[in-house]
């Protein structure tokens, strides 16, 4: 496990240089200008303007998809926003624009998945040693609660992971999620019925 | 603890259950894999323009560049004067082309052609995932509910809600499948085979098979089923609805086609394709396939394989067996002879049937795509959205 994970404060790889320091104080003009960068084809320049977003990114892919797939949910993520990179109208709102981004391919992810996640439990069809390289592989009750969220279905558990998770009001879950507000209502009171009734208070 | 203890705790918002709460915070505490970022950086780097010779496969290129070396160094050396000894029968220097994937850089899509627009939005009474077309009507899966939406593909009226079985809590288990006579459900509830007449939108008959369906298709003679969670493959007589092969198939099959080859079937964990007699599901031939599949699609002398976990789209030459092409993951359909796909990021694209080039697009709002629900009509495409709303796209 120690080899995939990186430890908890750890410092930045050596592709984080002074520049992404002064990104970090200089407010959205630095921002603007590795925006061009990127768009002109620096990676460098892409790399400093999302590696500060990754660990938020990867945990909200984790939430949404499983630690299973939240690596490739990621990395597809960044991927795209590369080659979309033109249609980001608001530098200052990147996160926004890289959270939608990813909650679009999560709920993809979910709705092809179907019915995979059984492969989860098959250490016999080459999937053991993934398995195991997988930070939250041992833990506890796991398989229940992703049981529970996988049944919510894309939508439903979006709403959650972005409102619980994210901690994002419902305007803004709405927002990135493309939907109304009152929709986003509807689905969080329909997700956290079925989340009662899977884990009835008292039940553990 | 009441609602209003529940919401107060949480500052205003309901409380989640505790092992949600917890699984939540352990999420929380997770660091990404300390390579991801330079893995994407690869990936991206990767990335090359497309440029003058791109759509040649690689191989073809590397033996034409040596081909055309070899043969400037071969007419050097018979055009310059020599006082050697004569240098005997020239070499033979014609190229051997090792069979390559085509694989090119999808270009951007605001630089290709139209491929199509939006003609309109349907918002059907009933919510439901557009899975076939046929007889007429876009037929609407809603695997939670059970039931089979038939609609109106112009106005997008119910024209018919017919119920398959009840509420299940699996998301996807109908894989509904068109002929001409019947239409073919899945029913997850009680593992059986439904087969509906699209003359009184009426269940004639129901067939155990003891299997939830992944992918669903029938010849018009014959009716064949995958039970990924399971390993079976299921085919029925579909004339009389019996059962004729309930069958292990270890490696999780998934994609089904029939071909004049024979039967089809992908193995999703086993990344490998299989080709089966259709009559007796014996196993004539396995192909490696590189490629975790879910649907295979019959196309002439192709299959188009789909796979999933942010893969590829591939066609499969029946003649040659193996894979000659290769474009990003999306979910294909062929509208009027012509392949089309759909990518994760909303890209509605027409793809050359030879090299998968990208020949036209159109962008479909990112995040009102469902990028798994494209259904081809016989003059227009359905896009179903992440709001139950189906796009009507003109091509």
């Amino acid at each position: 496990m120690d080899q995939w994970v990186q430890p908890r404060g750890a410092s930045p790889g050596p592709a984080v240089t002074a520049r992404h320091a002064r990104h970090a104080g200089e407010g959205t003009e630095w921002v603007d200008q590795l925006v061009e960068e990127a768009r002109r084809g620096d990676v460098r320049a892409f790399e400093q303007l999302v590696k500060p977003h990754l660990p938020r990114l990867y945990r909200l892919a984790a939430a949404m998809v499983g630690t299973d797939d939240a690596r490739d949910v990621t990395q597809e993520t960044l991927v795209s926003a590369w080659r979309e990179l033109r249609r980001l109208q608001r530098p200052d709102r990147l996160e926004s624009w890289l959270r939608s981004i990813l909650m679009n391919r999560a709920r993809n992810v979910l709705r092809t998945r179907r019915r995979h996640p059984a492969v989860r439990f098959d250490l016999n069809a080459g999937h053991a040693d993934r398995m195991l390289h997988e930070p939250m592989s041992a833990l506890p009750g796991r398989w229940e609660v992703e049981d529970a969220l996988t049944k919510l279905g894309p939508d439903q558990r979006a709403v959650v992971v972005l409102h619980y998770f994210a901690d994002l009001p419902l305007r803004q879950v709405a927002v990135t999620l493309g939907v109304r507000e009152g929709t986003v209502k509807s689905r969080l009171n329909a997700a956290l019925r079925n989340l009662r009734l899977a884990f009835p208070e008292g039940s553990t | 603890m009441t609602r209003d203890e529940r919401r107060a705790r949480r500052g205003g918002r309901e409380a989640l259950p505790r092992p949600v709460e917890e699984h939540l915070r352990e999420i929380n505490r997770l660091e990404p894999p300390i390579d991801l970022m330079d893995e994407v950086v690869g990936r991206i780097e990767d990335l090359r323009p497309p440029h003058r010779f791109s759509w040649i496969p690689a191989g073809v290129r590397v033996a034409g560049a040596a081909a055309v070396l070899a043969l400037a160094a071969y007419g050097l050396v018979t055009l310059l004067p020599s006082n050697g000894p004569p240098t005997g029968e020239p070499v033979d220097v014609t190229p051997t082309v090792i069979p390559s994937v085509i694989q090119l850089e999808p270009p951007d899509i605001a630089s290709l052609p139209a491929a199509a627009a939006v003609e309109r939005t349907l918002s059907p009474a009933e919510p439901g995932v557009p899975a076939a077309f046929g007889h007429g009507s876009l037929w609407l899966a809603s695997d939670p509910a059970g039931t089979l939406v038939r609609v109106n593909p112009a106005t997008g009226e119910i024209e018919a809600s017919i119920e398959i079985s009840g509420p299940i809590d699996r998301p996807y288990n109908m894989a509904p499948a068109v002929d001409d006579r019947w239409v073919w459900v899945s029913s997850g509830e009680d593992g059986a085979i439904v087969r509906v007449d699209p003359e009184s939108n009426e269940v004639q008959g129901r067939t155990e098979v003891d299997a939830a369906g992944y992918q669903l298709i029938s010849t018009g003679s014959d009716v064949y089923m995958t039970d990924f969670d399971r390993d079976i493959l299921v085919h029925l007589d579909a004339e009389s609805g019996d059962l004729e092969h309930r069958i292990q198939l270890p490696g999780g099959p998934s994609g089904l086609a029939v071909t004049d080859d024979g039967l089809w079937v992908s193995l999703w964990r086993q990344e490998r394709l299989l080709l089966m007699d259709p009559q007796t599901l014996q196993t004539f031939d396995e192909y490696e396939i590189g490629l975790s599949s879910i649907t295979l699609t019959p196309d002439g002398d192709s299959l188009w394989i789909s796979g999933n976990n942010f893969r590829a789209l591939e066609r499969f030459s029946i003649p040659e067996r193996r894979v000659v092409a290769r474009t990003s993951e999306m979910t294909l359909v062929l509208f009027r002879g012509e392949p089309w796909g759909l990518t994760f990021d909303g890209e509605l694209v027409r793809l050359d049937p030879e090299t998968l080039a990208w020949t036209a697009g159109l962008q479909v709002d990112m995040r009102g795509c469902d990028c798994s629900n494209l259904v081809a009509g016989p003059d227009r495409l359905y896009v179903g959205t992440t709001t139950d709303e189906v796009l009507v796209v003109a091509p």
